[in-house]
């Protein structure tokens, strides 16, 4: 089983929509991961959301949640 | 004119709603809305709002109409470039309703500037295009309780969202909640123009306007610690609950990045028209990068990587003024280069080509 990851804004420009990874244990392991997959997860900030709801600490992340990944937006 | 006739038959169509009514409309008309920044967001916001008769409108933006701006900017139209866009969205506004009231500030809002314009107004419609106006706006409206009516584009994507507004609960949220200051940000190659569709700032500001209308008339769904998606590629919706976060709140403003360090930044439209021949502005974008400049005898394409090493062919009587899109990117590099002896006439174009249409429309005119 996978990780489902969407990706907003920056994130989806530079990747897909929607991009699939290893299960992680929590959302710390998973920003390590994506630091490790791309710089760009390094150069971007982006707050992260599980099961639609953006979280404010570490938090475990259980194979079936679904998490999206959402870079500040500039334009206006 | 008689306005009471006028209030009487302009709003036949929203009274009869029962969340507006006669009562509805006279809370408009008491309402004082500021909408930050008169582009793509702004402009929608602004005709919805002054057709609904919301009594005070006050409207922030330093910038003039370019022709780039006509693809969504849709307050502008053609005769209107080079000329001050809020000056131009008050004459078009009391055009279509001249019972409202139009305040206008012809600048940008800035640390120096926010809190005495923002203390006037119920509430901020925040219709900016970069990061540090959002922080500011969100820092100010922290510390006068002021609802924030949040909304960004990216491309095919926008969010809105309503900070410093309380719940039933009394629990309110911040920009700060959904995305904290991130030192990271600043390392974004913002300068490259992503482009949107000429739509999104429309479906988004007219959202935006709908919960401004709402909170003032105190009914309906307001977007108090949700986020709101919209995505108009695929046509989805999406909303995302925010958390609070322990260091969000503020208790002062302070400047947040202080990008304005003294003397490295200029806006030398006037100084440009006084000694054309003084300037020289270099363009230190990437070929690919828009918008693409036409030619002009005061403009030299020097890509930044290059930069360094023609820095001594360049003229020593003249002003060298780097710009790139939105004027971070040349501020970076000024920084640099001054560390350098003899480079103080080397100065970055503060805003960029994004706020400095009147100028360029004039240096390109030069053949």
């Amino acid at each position: 089983m996978k990780l489902k990851i969407l990706l907003f804004g920056m994130l989806a420009d530079r990747f897909q929509d929607q991009l699939e990874m290893e299960l992680v244990r929590d959302t710390d392991s998973l920003k390590q991961k994506l630091s490790e997959l791309d710089q760009a997860f390094v150069n971007l900030p982006f707050s992260i959301a599980v099961n639609k709801k953006i979280i404010s600490q570490n938090q475990a992340i259980d194979p079936s949640d679904e998490i999206a990944l959402l870079p500040p937006f500039a334009g206006g | 004119m008689d306005f009471a006739h006028t209030r009487n038959t302009r709003y036949l169509s929203q009274i009869p709603l029962t969340e507006i009514g006669p009562e509805g409309q006279i809370k408009l008309r008491n309402a004082r809305i500021l909408v930050v920044g008169a582009g793509g967001l702004g402009c929608p916001v602004l005709q919805y709002l002054t057709a609904a008769g919301v009594g005070i409108i006050g409207i922030i933006d330093g910038d003039h109409v370019g022709i780039s701006n006509l693809n969504r900017q849709i307050l502008y139209n053609e005769q209107d470039i080079g000329k001050l866009k809020v000056q131009v969205a008050r004459e078009k506004l009391i055009s279509l309703n001249s019972e409202v009231q139009i305040e206008i500030f012809p600048e940008m809002l800035d640390v120096n500037n926010a809190q005495a314009i923002i203390q006037n107004f119920d509430i901020v419609v925040d219709c900016t295009d970069n990061l540090e106006g959002r922080y500011l706006i969100d820092d100010v409206c922290t510390m006068l309780k002021i609802p924030m009516i949040y909304g960004a584009l990216h491309k095919f994507q926008g969010q809105v969202s309503v900070f410093h507004y309380p719940d039933a609960e009394g629990k309110s949220y911040s920009y700060r909640d959904l995305f904290p200051e991130n030192p990271a940000a600043e390392q974004i190659p913002s300068c490259a123009e992503t482009g949107v569709l000429g739509v999104m700032p429309g479906i988004i500001g007219t959202i935006q306007a709908a919960q401004a209308l709402k909170i003032i008339l105190g009914f309906g769904e307001i977007l108090i610690g949700k986020l709101f998606i919209f995505d108009v590629k695929h046509l989805t919706s999406m909303t995302i609950e925010i958390s609070k976060r322990n260091n969000s709140a503020r208790e002062s403003i302070k400047p947040i990045k202080n990008s304005s360090s003294p003397g490295f930044e200029v806006n030398p439209l006037e100084e440009f028209k006084e000694n054309e021949n003084g300037w020289i502005f270099i363009d230190i974008r990437e070929p690919d990068e828009i918008p693409t400049l036409g030619l002009s005898p005061f403009i030299l394409k020097l890509p930044a990587g290059e930069f360094g090493n023609r820095i001594s062919e360049l003229p020593d009587d003249k002003k060298h003024v780097l710009f790139c899109t939105t004027g971070k990117r040349s501020l970076e590099w000024v920084k640099k280069i001054r560390q350098n002896p003899n480079t103080e006439n080397i100065y970055s174009l503060k805003g960029g080509i994004q706020r400095n249409s009147a100028l360029f429309n004039l240096i390109l005119s030069r053949k």
